[in-house]
């Protein structure tokens, strides 16, 4: 297995089989993050492939003394932020929820359960909805989070614990939390 | 009453960031105060619930799409996400390199006489089978066939597809009192890329397998984007279902008699 800093630098020689490695490595991810942080299913979608094309016109520019997956995840992040904020007025709802035919009430039920989650972290600003996913869903530490928002570790903490706490109010209310 | 204190604590012992002194002032809290301590486990609960959130997959279209992207420059004026791809499909090409312009001239005088053809009355209207192919690479050409409209009680609207190199678009105007769920199901070479909505209000769509299905109240128009990955064009099957009961069910475009 050829690791990722090979990888890359291939990629940024042209190797169009590279960048796809890099794609299948990061699709999924950047797309789940984005599909958190601008709640809709479709734009994730767009907003993924935004930052795939940016990423393909600035491999150039990436310094590999940083940490790719924080350089993808800031282009992710800010495509990501900049499509909620756009879209924080012009759809009430127009969520895709993927389901497969004859699927089980087990399944179903899980659907439910993601548009409870999707419909707690959408109630929260994009501010703390950020953060929160970062933290929740790609596991980043504060300064990882910091970095890539570019904010200092304090802002992140408060933004978080805000976020924390109202996501706690909303599952109270919702009743999967007592 | 919580203070401030101990909320930190209780964050950052969540977040394991806790020194050793910090966690052992937050457990004495805790075991003093049950408030405190129902609070602590509620913070505890919004990690739990959030990690039993299911990762939820691409479009299956996606990697191929940006592949395709990619290839042809990277340039995000080619890219086939599903609102660019609407815009790019739908409305004319903003730039155009002079390289392209006389080539683009013939592919859009070649355009106008493949519409003109279908539009003979010695076509049959309608037949996804006969509509003529579409000319141009970048998707700027199409062939409109039959819409499909119905009036039955409880919904009444309008189904119109065009269909492009690979894409298809299906234009729908639906109005309905109460809530209906219009289905549509299409062959394995088709895939579902998504909707807008022209108008705002409450709508919603869940894609299962080779269905996709739109519940919607009020009047409305939406756009829904397809991927026709077969050499012909394939027709859309559509049903309508009010208070749970088929009240309409044609292809779109319409078969042939």
């Amino acid at each position: 297995m050829i690791d990722e800093a090979r990888v890359i630098e291939m990629a940024r020689e042209g190797d169009s089989s590279a960048f796809e490695t890099i794609l299948e490595r990061y699709e999924k991810p950047v797309f789940n993050a984005a599909y958190r942080i601008v709640a809709n299913y479709e734009d994730a979608a767009d907003v993924t492939q935004t930052v795939f094309l940016k990423v393909h016109q600035k491999l150039g520019t990436y310094k590999p003394e940083h940490k790719f997956f924080s350089w993808i995840y800031r282009i992710a992040v800010n495509e990501a932020i900049n499509l909620a904020k756009r879209r924080r007025w012009e759809r009430p709802l127009e969520d895709v929820v993927a389901a497969r035919q004859g699927d089980s009430v087990d399944h179903l039920a899980r659907i439910a359960r993601d548009e409870l989650i999707q419909g707690a972290l959408r109630a929260l600003k994009t501010d703390y909805r950020v953060v929160v996913v970062l933290k929740y869903f790609l596991e980043m530490s504060y300064k990882e989070i910091g970095d890539i928002v570019g904010i200092p570790e304090k802002t992140v903490k408060s933004r978080l614990f805000t976020g924390r706490e109202l996501l706690r109010q909303a599952l109270v209310q919702r009743g999967y939390s007592r | 009453m919580i203070g401030e204190r101990l909320i930190e604590l209780m964050n950052a012992e969540i977040d394991g960031v806790n020194s050793p002194e910090g966690s052992r002032e937050l457990h004495e809290h805790l075991d003093a105060n049950p408030d405190a301590r129902r609070h602590y486990e509620q913070l505890k609960d919004v990690g739990r619930v959030l990690a039993e959130a299911d990762e939820v997959s691409p479009p299956e279209a996606l990697r191929r799409a940006i592949m395709r992207a990619v290839a042809a420059g990277g340039n995000s004026d080619v890219k086939v996400g599903f609102l660019e791809r609407m815009k790019e499909v739908l409305s004319p090409a903003p730039r155009m390199r002079p390289a392209y312009a006389f080539a683009g001239g013939i592919a859009v005088g070649l355009c106008l006489f493949a519409l003109i053809l279908v539009t003979l009355p010695q076509m049959v209207p309608g037949d996804a089978a006969n509509l003529v192919g579409t000319i141009g690479g970048r998707e700027r050409c199409f062939v409109a066939a039959d819409p499909v409209s119905f009036d039955v009680p409880g919904a009444s609207g309008r189904a119109g597809v065009r269909y492009w190199a690979e894409t298809v678009t299906l234009e729908l105007s639906l109005s309905s009192e109460s809530e209906v769920v219009v289905v549509f199901s299409y062959d394995e070479d088709v895939d579902f890329d998504g909707l807008r909505a022209l108008q705002g209000g409450d709508y919603a769509v869940r894609v299962m397998g080779h269905r996709a299905e739109l519940t919607h109240t009020g009047t409305r128009d939406y756009d829904l984007l397809f991927t026709d990955h077969a050499e012909s064009h394939l027709p859309l099957r559509m049903s309508v279902l009010a208070a749970g009961r088929s009240v309409f069910e044609s292809s779109v475009p319409p078969e042939r008699e």
